[in-house]
């Protein structure tokens, strides 16, 4: 025999539960946990820097902020033209990332070189280098302040050696590539040695993830 | 000729003979192989290059310097970058060979810089090089100029 008192309690047990399968229910279907890092080196995940604008100048004379970098992948790499082995090196395999993207049917995806020798590379002389290594790459120059105002976001430092007896001297740069994603945040960093086929699996990846995040 | 003199003879061109085996030997322990010089891009005055050294010999050979007829001043430089991306340029006034190993002049590592040339480098122009090793050995090869980029060289 139930008292009334104990049928209030089971009917209200089994209310519960059946609200409790239903949420589950829903939660199964309907919820998605938030998605954990992938397993991409160097992806900066889940907080990219987002940069703010900067004023540096192009290798056509124009001027070049964020808005230029908003709309398309950007592969950053900071140098010099005098600089005698790694960034020659690297804009050659950039060359060769960029020919693999185009034939992959990527078309939003470019190099920009950034000088950290403003002294010696001109627009003139910017121009000139970039154009060498691919008629597509962007080169980036300038005062040392409006140089700054791109480098302090990324965190790129450089130091300027001792001149030779004949003048020349070497800079110290950081050898890694930057990638900003379309909306203008450094989503990943590539440590050198650079090699062209890791890099564009790894582009490919980083845009796929990308693309199921947004 | 009597018996001793065609002996001594005999003896005297099998030393000969050995000797150059053995010459012919220590040059051939040493060697060096793919010597490429890199065009320099637009507006830069310098050029750098790449070889491979083998020494297959028994001891350790020092690398002392490079020389070309095409160039006022060869420097030996390393890049290296740091754990935190940081690179850096270093020069290297010598460079050991290690018994029964190589040593490579590639792009990102060692390399070659080539200053003051006399005449234009221009791509396909063949610049010899000179080797000076610290025993005195001289290994002269010649560099192919290149674009980078053009070739499979790793």
């Amino acid at each position: 025999m139930f008292k009334p008192g104990t049928m209030k309690t089971a009917s209200l047990i089994l209310a519960l539960m059946g609200l409790g399968m239903l949420t589950g229910l829903y939660t199964a279907r309907y919820y998605q946990p938030e998605p954990e890092s992938p397993d991409i080196e160097g992806l900066f995940w889940p907080d990219p820097k987002q940069l703010h604008d900067f004023s540096t100048i192009d290798h056509t004379g124009r001027g070049f902020g964020l808005d230029r970098l908003k709309g398309q992948w950007s592969f950053l790499f900071f140098g010099y033209t005098h600089c005698p082995d790694i960034c020659p090196v690297t804009l050659s395999v950039m060359d060769r990332v960029q020919q693999e993207l185009e034939r992959r049917g990527v078309d939003n995806a470019r190099t920009v070189f950034i000088t950290v020798d403003p002294g010696r590379d001109t627009t003139e002389q910017l121009a000139q280098y970039v154009g060498y290594f691919n008629p597509d790459f962007i080169g980036l120059g300038g005062s040392e302040a409006q140089i700054r105002s791109l480098t302090r976001q990324i965190g790129v430092v450089s130091s300027r050696g001792e001149p030779s007896k004949e003048g020349e001297y070497l800079v110290d740069h950081s050898a890694s590539l930057f990638l900003i994603d379309p909306r203008g945040r450094l989503i990943s960093l590539f440590s050198a040695p650079h090699k062209a086929n890791a890099i564009v699996s790894r582009f490919m990846a980083i845009r796929r993830f990308l693309g199921q995040q947004a | 000729m009597n018996r001793a003199a065609t002996a001594s003879a005999f003896r005297l061109l099998l030393l000969l003979f050995c000797a150059a085996q053995t010459t012919h030997a220590r040059e051939t322990a040493l060697t060096v192989e793919n010597a490429w010089i890199a065009e320099a891009p637009p507006g830069i005055g310098v050029n750098a290059g790449y070889l491979t050294i083998y020494n297959r010999g028994e001891h350790e050979r020092i690398l002392e310097r490079v020389s070309s007829p095409a160039f006022g001043r060869v420097e030996m430089h390393r890049t290296l970058v740091s754990e935190d991306g940081g690179s850096t340029m270093r020069r290297r006034r010598t460079i050991p060979v290690p018994a029964g190993d190589a040593l490579d002049f590639s792009p990102g590592g060692y390399h070659l810089m080539l200053f003051e040339n006399r005449e234009p480098v221009r791509r396909g122009d063949n610049i010899s090089l000179t080797l000076h090793f610290a025993d005195g050995t001289l290994l002269k090869t010649s560099a192919t100029v290149r674009r980078r980029g053009d070739h499979n060289h790793h």
